[in-house]
């Protein structure tokens, strides 16, 4: 730590010695306040007390803190220097992460301390261990969240105010809740483990959650990695990112998810490779939001292709491209596994019908984000589209069932126990349009502007 | 040597490069000139490696910076016109912190700091914030911070913007010091008479393209250009200026005849002392720096006349 130069920096601007002070002075005078206030008893209550303190200074304080240290630098207009300097991207990755919030974590620490003396008393060391465990972890997760979703923004703009850090924190802290709400639920009242099914096989629910949360910190701080690397100039090819894919769809599709009932009336589908298939799509909706996208990338790649510069093409496609492929992939292996009809909770399920139909509307969504970002030129197409895309998946068909077109819903959602033509032919006529939009809007900003800039 | 070699790129309205081509020699202090949306911040950034181009390449001493650009990083650095420094810091730190980031080993870092802050006279402000600094303060140790790691190759974006004429006279004499102390100088300025003082090659800019390159000043070579003056023409002048050895380009008009001289200043004195033993009425003889606005307009007058169909 001694030998990166960001993580000095941080120190500096940090540990100032009035804050060195200010911060155990503040939080004890609040502990002290909830002690007096519970009789002097060290128990449950200081315990949450301080738990609380731990998660205002860390989880909202440190996530904004985390989130804004890339964008503050950008604002002040130092990031360049950062950018020419011969910090290679790990240590600044980690420099800002861990030094931008090694004041909250002062304080954070001062808030588990006071914890830890709560309830040795009252709980066993390991449960106590483990649960103060789940804090830091999550507490981590949330920072490396915010400041990866805050560099992928820094991929697409340069211009940020405090409603952009809102979002990025939200994010951040919407990371941190499953780990931490699992967590802390990992014993049943009477303090014995909770278990789950990983794989048919029984494990501690909290040595889970533990080992997931120390696995996507370090997921995390890859991501920050890559986002560091991108912005100074260098290459990033799609394996790491289809690593992370390959990983959390195994974990996924290793999880018991659906209730037992779902399970039971689907025998010829592996219910670990629905799951492994949910957890694609949502990472393919994620990717093609997220990732940088537009003529210019597009331009680049037609050269590519005209000068056989296969190298670059791989490393410079998007990664929504190899997704799709990966989606059409694990749809035919759904559809291998699967029986073409059978009734899930009485309920009549057409399953081949609705994973070709699954698949024609992620193309369709895809086809339609890429279709904004080609079509005109701003930084908020992405959420321009996730916005149109979320009311095309609730208000739209939620609004055609009240008014009683249920069939209707076959231009939004996938049917579950139609026939071919309604479950099939809206989405193919929705899917020829995106894409020959796209082909438009491809020859006019892509090919022609190629020609005329 | 920077030598820039058919760089495009794009932004995603418009093309702001377009097929860009140059060379920076190395001890040079290039000028880089031109109208506001020409695309000089755009070609620098790409230069120093900040912005990807759509094509082209940009070597430093024969490394691509865009496939190597920490290596080429540890060499050179930039200003921005737009630059900012850490306030909360001291000067002392801001000039650490920048040290270490370029890599300079623990044990010289005090040193270079010191060093540093020598040559923009910070010495005592080393222990004042940075955001207690005035502008042209807060300038110097912008630079200095640039210059910490002692880069081969520094760039400046309108260094001068915003300083006082004093400042801008202490700018000049700092980046004259900066080359002959062997650093290549790459600056962007729209105030032309101020690089006119020390500039020795200039790039002009137009539509993203470069329109004109040329040197400045012969001091880098041993060729310099010269002017004399006459009292009265000299229809002879032309005749005995070529015959001369190391004179090339000459032109006469009226009474000032302008040439290319190689030779040192003991040759010089030699050439005036034949133009004179001859009978030329030279009234005066000195080194002719091309004016820097004249030789400006007049391209971009060219380029537009040039575009404009006839």
């Amino acid at each position: 730590m001694r030998g990166n130069p960001e993580f000095i920096r941080n120190l500096w601007l940090e540990f100032t010695l009035h804050r060195v002070l200010v911060m155990p002075a503040v939080v004890g005078i609040l502990f002290l306040l909830m002690y007096l206030v519970n009789g002097q008893e060290l128990d449950g209550a200081t315990a949450v007390a301080s738990a609380f303190l731990f998660s205002a200074i860390i989880f909202i304080w440190g996530t904004r803190v985390a989130a804004e240290s890339v964008i503050q630098e950008i604002n002040a207009r130092t990031w360049d220097t950062q950018r020419m300097s011969a910090m290679g991207p790990w240590a600044m990755a980690w420099g800002k992460l861990f030094g931008s919030t090694i004041f909250v974590w002062y304080g954070g620490l001062i808030c588990m301390g006071l914890y830890w003396m709560s309830y040795i008393d009252i709980l066993p060391e390991d449960r106590l261990a483990k649960l103060i465990l789940v804090y830091l972890l999550s507490g981590v997760i949330a920072h490396a969240t915010g400041l990866l979703v805050s560099m992928q923004a820094v991929q697409k703009r340069r211009d940020f105010g405090r409603v952009q850090v809102v979002f990025y924190l939200l994010f951040g802290f919407a990371a941190a809740i499953p780990g931490l709400y699992i967590g802390l639920s990992g014993w049943a009242d009477d303090g014995v483990y909770r278990v789950m099914l990983f794989y048919d096989r029984v494990f501690p629910l909290i040595d889970c959650v533990l080992i997931a949360l120390v696995v996507y910190s370090l997921w995390a701080l890859i991501g920050i990695w890559r986002m560091m690397r991108a912005e100074l100039q260098m290459v990033n090819g799609p394996w790491v990112w289809l690593a992370f894919v390959a990983f959390t769809v195994a974990l996924a599709a290793g999880i018991r998810i659906l209730p037992p009932e779902v399970g039971k009336a689907m025998p010829d589908i592996s219910s670990k490779a629905y799951h492994g298939y949910a957890m694609l799509l949502i990472l393919t909706y994620v990717i093609a939001l997220a990732e940088p996208k537009g003529p210019v990338l597009f331009r680049r790649l037609r050269r590519y292709v005209r000068l056989h510069d296969w190298g670059s093409l791989v490393n410079s496609i998007p990664r929504t491209v190899p997704m799709i492929i990966l989606v059409l992939l694990a749809s035919i292996v759904l559809l291998r596994l699967s029986e073409a009809r059978f009734t899930v909770l009485e309920q009549p399920v057409n399953f081949h019908l609705a994973t070709i139909a699954t698949f024609l509307f992620v193309l369709r969504d895809v086809g339609f984000i890429y279709l904004l970002s080609i079509a005109r030129y701003s930084p908020r197409n992405d959420i321009t589209a996730f916005l149109y895309l979320a009311l095309s998946y609730t208000v739209l068909p939620l609004a055609l069932i009240f008014l009683g077109l249920d069939s209707l819903t076959a231009l939004f959602w996938p049917q579950w126990d139609s026939g071919a033509g309604l479950t099939l032919g809206p989405v193919i006529i929705e899917v020829l349009v995106v894409f020959a939009l796209m082909a438009r809007a491809w020859k006019v900003r892509v090919v022609r502007d190629e020609d005329i800039v | 040597m920077i030598e820039v070699k058919n760089l495009i790129f794009e932004y995603p309205t418009k093309r702001a490069l377009h097929d860009v081509s140059c060379i920076i020699k190395t001890g040079s202090i290039t000028a880089l000139v031109g109208p506001n949306g020409a695309g000089k911040t755009t070609l620098i950034r790409c230069i120093v490696g900040l912005h990807g181009p759509f094509s082209g390449q940009v070597l430093f001493d024969g490394v691509d910076v865009h496939e190597h650009p920490r290596d080429c990083h540890r060499r050179m650095a930039y200003l921005s016109d737009f630059f900012g420094v850490y306030d909360q810091l001291t000067v002392r730190q801001c000039l650490t912190y920048t040290a270490r980031a370029y890599g300079v080993p623990g044990d010289q870092v005090r040193t270079v700091v010191e060093a540093a802050a020598e040559r923009l006279k910070l010495t005592d402000r080393l222990r004042e914030k940075a955001g207690a600094l005035s502008r042209g303060l807060r300038q110097r140790l912008a630079i200095a911070q640039a210059i910490v790691h002692e880069p081969e190759f520094l760039v400046l974006d309108e260094p001068a913007s915003g300083l006082d004429p004093e400042a801008r006279q202490s700018l000049s004499m700092l980046l004259i010091g900066l080359r002959d102390a062997g650093m290549t100088l790459l600056v962007s300025s729209h105030i032309l008479a101020e690089l006119e003082g020390y500039c020795t090659d200039m790039l002009i800019m137009r539509e993203g393209r470069i329109i004109d390159s040329r040197q400045l000043a012969g001091d880098l070579t041993d060729a310099r250009r010269l002017r004399i003056d006459l009292a009265s023409p000299s229809d002879a002048l032309f005749a005995l200026l070529e015959a001369i050895p190391g004179v090339a380009q000459v032109s006469v008009e009226e009474n000032v005849a302008t040439l290319l001289f190689n030779g040192d200043m003991a040759a010089q004195q030699g050439l005036l002392k034949s133009l004179v033993g001859a009978g030329v009425p030279v009234a005066g003889l000195r080194e002719d720096r091309i004016a820097l606005q004249d030789a400006y307009i007049a391209q971009i007058h060219e380029y537009d006349a040039g575009k404009t169909p006839s």
